[in-house]
């Protein structure tokens, strides 16, 4: 199992070693700690569960990464962040560096849904065009 | 046919309907942004007082072959009627999007709140911008209007269209960034009393190359009676009486007005309670995180081309916090000192 990002809905952008993520269906913005960022980036790349867990060094517990793995992924998907994807594209098969195991956080910021509130159509003129509320 | 075949002719009916709402010769409206004169077009004079106020500080001499052209009229006074939208009731979506409608040549929009309708076609270069009835129109349209055409113009240049306010010096301009209650509107116009120039207190156009730089587009702000008690230098401005105060800038404050300056910093407003401002760096990241989302969340048709776009303009300029004070000169000082 891969995943693919949710585009064109959800669109992110990488700097400063941060993941800023937007929905633009939902109105919803998100943040990543840094290594939900290398997961993040991993996904995108293609890469399978299994080959995200191997971005971590195993440290003394591996169940642990992969619990706190599967929980990440699921936040991902339940947030239409990412999408499970089976096709037969290739798999990712760059190497990273292993990096020290911190607990993967999103950060959700829902402060600005009410931009993408849509106006209620009231009424429409003879031609079929939506008239504005007095 | 096809949603983009059908676009194509719906545009050219609407055009259609624009030429025969004109009387003898449309009103023009020559204005200058980033080096192009931008012709708009109004089938009626009347229209040209409504939303030309805003941009009265860009206006600029009669063009011959503009850069590119904006028709404007509406209904109720022309008594022409738009063609029948080609698209159904349920395909109004968030952002004022069509959803299924527009392609690499056409973007299009309808804004619900103030029912108008935006078409742009980047082939010709040439737009349209249509509603019932132009007194009807809301504060917001009338104080920033075109929002959404002036963005897909700024997209085709390489630029686009934040939601961030702007103030600074010839040299060095500074942006305002952060959702609406965030201090930005307040803290621009208090810099209208400094050495400090005011370039937007809400839209800002933003321009990579060749230099970053940022451009005024809107002169008008919105703000509130508690802001005109707060800035007593405000007080001989004649504010609309509506939900917000719509004021316009130009020409009372004219010489306080810059239409574009090299971006050298940007500010993320916080409002603390405390006197004191305070100035602290900021990462690109946190940076992005107050300018996207209340930009894109807002502007019809944008996406992954002007996220990025942000994303380079927090990199490549210096981000602070600014802590706002309830000392307003604070804060312009705060501002003043590093880009003044």
């Amino acid at each position: 199992m891969t995943y693919r990002i949710n585009t064109p809905s959800v669109i992110y952008e990488i700097l400063d070693g941060e993941a800023v993520i937007l929905n633009l269906d939902e109105g919803i913005y998100y943040s990543l700690n840094e290594s939900g960022k290398e997961i993040w980036n991993s996904l995108s790349a293609g890469a399978s569960f299994e080959k995200a867990v191997s971005l971590f060094e195993p440290g003394g517990n591996d169940q642990t990464i992969r619990n706190e793995l599967a929980k990440f992924i699921d936040e991902l998907i339940k947030e239409k962040l990412i999408v499970p994807y089976e096709a037969a594209h290739k798999s990712e098969q760059k190497t990273y560096r292993k990096m020290q195991f911190e607990t993967p956080v999103l950060h959700i910021y829902h402060d600005m849904k009410e931009l993408l509130l849509l106006d209620p159509i009231h009424e429409v003129d003879q031609a079929g065009w939506p008239v504005a509320p007095r | 046919m096809l949603p983009d075949e059908s676009l194509f002719h719906f545009f050219k009916k609407a055009h259609k309907a624009f030429l025969s709402s004109v009387g003898e010769e449309p009103s023009d409206f020559f204005l200058s942004l980033n080096g192009q004169t931008i012709r708009l077009s109004f089938a009626d004079d009347l229209f040209r007082n409504i939303l030309t106020p805003a941009l009265a500080h860009l206006q600029t001499e009669p063009h011959l072959r503009p850069h590119f052209t904006i028709c404007i009229w509406d209904t109720a006074a022309s008594g022409v009627l738009m063609p029948p939208p080609p698209w159904s009731r349920d395909q109004y979506g968030s952002r004022s999007s069509i959803q299924g409608w527009g392609d690499q040549r056409f973007s299009l929009s309808f804004q619900l709140g103030s029912s108008t309708l935006s078409l742009f076609d980047r082939e010709e270069k040439l737009a349209l911008y249509w509603t019932h009835d132009f007194h009807k129109l809301p504060y917001w349209e009338r104080g920033a209007p075109l929002l959404a055409l002036f963005q897909w113009w700024a997209e085709e240049e390489g630029g686009t269209l934040i939601h961030a306010g702007s103030v600074g010096s010839k040299n060095k301009g500074a942006l305002l960034v952060g959702k609406g209650g965030s201090g930005k509107s307040t803290t621009a116009l208090s810099c209208l009393n400094s050495p400090l120039f005011y370039a937007s207190d809400d839209y800002t156009l933003f321009f990579p190359q060749p230099t970053p730089r940022i451009l005024s587009l809107y002169s008008s702000a919105k703000i509130t009676e508690k802001t005109v008690e707060k800035l007593p230098h405000l007080g001989s401005l004649k504010p609309t009486n509506e939900e917000k105060l719509l004021v316009y800038l130009f020409p009372q404050w004219k010489e306080k007005l810059i239409n574009s300056m090299p971006l050298k910093a940007l500010f993320v407003p916080k409002i603390t309670g405390s006197q004191k401002a305070e100035v602290i760096p900021c990462s690109s990241s946190q940076a992005l995180l107050a300018l996207a989302p209340s930009t894109l969340f807002q502007l019809s048709g944008t996406g992954s081309k002007a996220f990025q776009t942000m994303s380079q303009l927090t990199r490549s300029t210096a981000c602070y916090e600014l802590r706002l004070g309830t000392d307003f000169q604070g804060n312009v000082d705060a501002i003043e000192e590093i880009v003044g």
